[in-house]
């Protein structure tokens, strides 16, 4: 099952995202400029760096949430400026950073929004409407919280049905900003236990947003290292955690070891650089 | 995802709110239906029993004044109260929503300042205009002034910079309304403070036909949005995430409001706070935000609201009569604050 979407099923990889020399800016103060990026289909990719280096406008500009003043992005090769706003949802679906409702919406009545670029103009449910809530929910656990107020869950559970809303777009892309953010250990490892099984499961292509390295190392194939709006290293994780870019881009002094059960780079943080 | 403690079982994602709606709208219904018939049978003349107001309504027979009062003062005026607050209390669910803040009101449209400034330039400045040509004026007047407002508004994404320019303008327009005004003599300005309070008193068939065919395509209109309002209230992001074009889609909801508002306040002027006051009731009774539940029974809500209070202007210190923009202000005013006290203690 894993390799299903890695390599597309018949052996070749497809981009599923593509960003061609995009810059994008808030009034006059520019944050990406030239930017490059291709995301292969049924691949899992975090985007790390630190705060304000320009990873949420980046996953913004990949979903379309911001226009780029130059440059395109390419969704499964289509210009993603010539497509109609429900065509884009029905291929992509993006969860922004720290998203909030309305008091007193439900899980159930939340997740459901998830299907609108699917339905009529009369926006009824049809049948594969329910079916893809009725999965949606049961893939984030959230079957039983489904007539719950949003305001009456914990953390971890609200940032589930928030997943749960993507998941019902069924589409077969992903972008999520920090799903993690404000999760303890464990919900956050269940969140990112869920991508890995919906990558591997499902063949669905991932962008996420992350700020545990050791845990971006773990989970995605694939780190991109953000800082001040350029791309500073992209690769498998291995090549890319290296003392001197973790000492470059966040100032810190690091060690780093090979994690004893997956093999993956682990870095452990002993000082910010300069002040020993 | 085993530490998680599940509780029991529930399959149902929507709760009891539609449920709550059908109750809400029986109950509505017999109330309005009340109201509207002591609308009929009270004032001068009185009409005494049912047994009476029957013919005259189905027949168009009894008495030649009764029948004359029934059927071309307050039939109109009736009908004209409920299609009212149905529309006010629909833009003000449109504009809540759409802007995403709970005080959001017609007003920041600037429709009913520049209804008011059209109607209060005819009467200062004497424009050489048949009474009976003032309303359309006034509706002219309210459409212009929103549209002048929403092309302002057409460059914003932020509901806050949305909600600040749509103030200031109406601020503007109004200051423009004060100064004319000032120019005006006594009896002039006596009038219209008549216009400018909100009144329904002297409303006819004329008044009716002026207003009903925007409302009567406005209204089915604003139950299309529902599905996007549900969206916007998600924010932006989510929602243009969902499939919503939301700058065009928000625009088209302003517009929507804005055409509503100006029907309404050109025949009846700016009645106060139905607007504001019956999304909120109807948020409360139903539990639920959900704009596909929230519209029809804030509609509702706002007709009985608008009856009720215009029953009250007619009849409260008859034979002199209160406009009935004082009863709601006056009465909507308190009942808003009792609603959001929840919001307003702090801590929250
Ligand atoms: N809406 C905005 N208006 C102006 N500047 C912004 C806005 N959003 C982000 N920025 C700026 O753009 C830069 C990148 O922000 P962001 O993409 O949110 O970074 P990150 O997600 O990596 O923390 C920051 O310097 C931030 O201040
Ligand atoms: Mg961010």
């Amino acid at each position: 099952m894993s390799a299903v979407g890695k390599k597309g099923r018949d052996g070749t990889t497809s981009s599923a995202l593509r960003a061609a020399g995009v810059r994008v800016s808030y009034g006059d103060r520019t944050v990406l400029d030239g930017l490059e990026l291709d995301i292969t289909s049924g691949t899992v990719t975090a985007v790390v760096g630190p705060n304000g280096s320009g990873k949420s406008t980046l996953l913004k500009t990949l979903a379309r949430l911001l226009r780029s003043a130059e440059g395109t992005v390419f969704l499964d090769g289509t210009a993603i400026t010539s497509l109609p706003t429900a065509a884009v949802a029905r291929r992509l679906a993006v969860l922004p950073q720290g998203p909030t409702a309305p008091g007193g919406l439900t899980v159930g009545e939340l997740v459901e929004q998830g299907r609108y670029p699917h339905t009529g103009p009369l926006r009824m449910l049809r049948m594969q409407d329910h079916e893809a809530i009725r999965t949606a929910l049961t893939l984030t656990d959230m079957t039983a919280y489904a007539a719950r107020p949003l305001d009456s869950l914990s953390g971890g559970e609200r940032q589930r049905a928030w997943i749960a809303l993507a998941l019902a777009q069924d589409t077969p892309t992903l972008l999520l900003d920090e799903p993690t953010t404000f999760l303890d250990i464990g919900h956050q490892l269940e969140v990112l236990e869920l991508i890995r099984r919906l990558n591997r499961e499902r063949g669905l292509t991932i962008v996420l947003v992350l700020h545990d390295l050791n845990q971006a190392a773990r989970y995605a194939e694939r780190l991109v290292v953000l800082d001040r709006g350029r791309i500073v290293a992209d690769g498998v994780p291995r090549d890319v955690l290296t003392t001197a870019l973790l000492a470059e881009v966040f100032g810190v002094r690091t060690h780093i070891l090979a994690d004893p059960e997956s093999g993956a780079p682990l870095c452990l943080p002993y000082g910010v650089v300069g002040h020993d | 995802m085993s530490a998680t403690i599940t509780p029991p079982a529930a399959v149902a994602t929507r709760g009891r709110a539609p449920r709550r709606l059908a109750l809400l709208i029986a109950l509505l219904a017999l109330v309005l239906a009340a109201l509207g018939l002591a609308a009929l049978l009270h004032g001068t003349p009185r009409i005494g029993a049912l047994a009476e107001l029957w013919p005259i309504l189905l027949e168009g027979d009894g008495q030649r004044i009764a029948r004359l009062v029934v059927w071309e003062l307050r039939l109109p005026r009736l009908l004209l109260a409920a299609l009212a607050g149905a529309a006010l209390a629909t833009a003000g669910v449109l504009l809540q929503d759409a802007l995403k803040n709970p005080l959001a009101g017609p007003e920041l449209l600037g429709v009913g300042a520049g209804a008011a400034l059209v109607v209060a330039i005819v009467v200062v400045f004497r424009a050489p205009l048949p009474f009976a040509l003032l309303p359309p004026a006034a509706l002219c007047g309210g459409l212009l002034a929103g549209l002048v407002v929403l092309a302002a508004m057409r460059r914003s994404k932020s509901s806050v910079r949305l909600i600040l320019l749509g103030a200031a303008l109406t601020a503007l327009l109004n200051a423009l309304l004060i100064c004319v005004i000032s120019l005006g003599e006594q009896q002039e300005v006596a009038a219209l403070y008549q216009y400018l309070l909100g009144s329904l008193a002297g409303r006819d068939w004329r008044h009716l036909s002026l207003a009903a065919p925007w409302l009567l395509i406005g209204l089915p209109l604003a139950a299309l949005c529902a599905r996007p309002l549900n969206l916007l209230q998600l924010g932006d992001e989510v929602a243009e995430g969902l499939g919503l074009p939301t700058v065009r889609t928000r625009a088209l909801i302003l517009a929507l409001a804005a055409t509503l508002t100006a029907a309404v306040v050109a025949v009846c002027g700016p009645v106060g706070f139905v607007a504001l006051l019956a999304p909120h009731l109807a948020r409360r009774l139903l539990g639920s935000g959900d704009a596909r539940l929230v519209l029809p029974a804030a509609a509702l809500l706002g007709a009985t609201l608008l009856v009720g209070a215009d029953l009250l202007a007619r009849l409260a210190f008859a034979p002199i009569e209160l406009p009935v923009g004082i009863w709601t202000t006056a009465l909507g005013g308190p009942a808003l604050l009792i609603l959001l006290r929840r919001q307003l203690r702090p801590g929250r």
